[in-house]
């Protein structure tokens, strides 16, 4: 029995009760002059959670970045293949996809999932700042029982012309929704 | 924002009474963080006076080599004997870019031509320290010294020959 919200244990609870009761109807007469009346009471069920939940497991690194003198794109796809555009020349150091693990104890075969991701942000260094767009995601089913779905993203990055040399950071968040 | 979906298992069966007990809808949101790294660029730049300079060198009646080290250190074969070695040096370069970062070193394939007017010999089998790849310091720098073989004629002609060669370093 799927247990969406409070109602079904209430339910539980009530086909409990049931129960016991009809075993005291039923009980032999000798035995009933040592009875008066029993009560139980079953225990609070587990507060069981069904619901959604997301863990960040890879952050997005576009890596180390040649600034080419005029401006590019590095694209960073979900599978974390690399492809530079534009003038910019290669740099080294190891580029990453984002990566998140979605549960959902609740969902189950048909379970249709929306994905949230910004459609631009901005990392930045002090002053300097570049754009991260065209967030773009693969969603792998890892699991059914329960539901495990890894989510992989990937993103364009905008490098100006004369971008300063340093690092940038720049945060993003990734909503799963139950449709 | 951007929203798309996916379906776990593309079938059209919903959740339907299940659906209809559950309040509103499930959702979980997470943060992640992006980050890259603008680093300089690769740059070379030859050292003031550190030439590949093979000094003196005497011509004989059969061919020969000098060779110079890129620690300057100068031989000879075949029919070429060593003159004056004052101004023996081996090319120095100073490579320049992301600190801790490293690099591919290649030098010329082919032969390098040195003149003296219409007289001319070659120079090749370059060799390098550090070779093949470096590894710039914790500052982004590294010396780069070059040496090489030249290639002597018989009875080559006296003069002072000069040439030039090219190196290339880039980030891998």
């Amino acid at each position: 029995m799927e247990s969406r919200s409070g109602k079904t244990n209430l339910k539980m609870r009530t086909f409990i009760s049931r129960c016991l009761l009809a075993g005291l109807l039923l009980a032999p007469a000798g035995a009933r002059a040592a009875q008066s009346k029993a009560t139980r009471s079953a225990s609070a069920l587990t507060n069981v959670t069904n619901g959604i939940a997301v863990a960040r497991t890879k952050d997005l690194d576009f890596a180390n970045i040649v600034a080419g003198g005029a401006a590019g794109t590095v694209v960073v796809s979900p599978a974390n293949v690399k492809t530079f555009t534009g003038p910019l020349t290669f740099g080294n150091g190891l580029t990453s996809n984002a990566s998140f693990n979605v549960t959902h104890p609740g969902g189950t075969f048909g379970t249709i999932y929306g994905v949230v991701l910004p459609t631009s942000i901005n990392i930045t260094r002090g002053p300097s700042s570049m754009v991260v767009d065209n967030f773009n995601y693969d969603a792998t089913l890892v699991d059914l029982f329960p539901i495990l779905v890894r989510v992989d993203v990937g993103a364009t990055l905008h490098v100006g012309a004369a971008q300063p040399v340093g690092t940038y950071n720049g945060t993003f968040n990734v909503t799963i929704t139950e449709q | 924002m951007n929203i798309k979906r996916f379906a776990v298992i593309t079938v059209a069966t919903s959740l339907l009474a299940a659906s209809s007990l559950s309040a509103a809808q499930n959702s979980a949101t997470t943060s992640a963080n992006a980050k890259a790294n603008i680093i300089s660029p690769i740059s070379i730049v030859k050292v003031v006076g550190a030439d590949l300079n093979f000094g003196d060198v005497v011509p004989g009646g059969t061919v020969g080599t000098v060779v110079v080290t890129p620690a300057a250190a100068r031989t000879s074969t075949g029919g070429v004997s060593l003159g004056n070695a004052a101004a023996v040096t081996a090319a120095a370069f100073t490579v320049g870019g992301a600190n801790n970062a490293t690099y591919t070193i290649t030098l010329p394939a082919g032969p390098a031509t040195v003149t003296a007017g219409a007289n001319t010999m070659t120079v090749d089998t370059f060799t390098s320290n550090p070779s093949g790849t470096g590894l710039l310091s914790g500052t982004g720098t590294q010396t780069l010294n070059v040496g090489g073989t030249l290639n002597v004629g018989v009875n080559q002609a006296v003069g002072a020959y000069t040439g030039t060669f090219s190196v290339t370093v880039a980030y891998n």
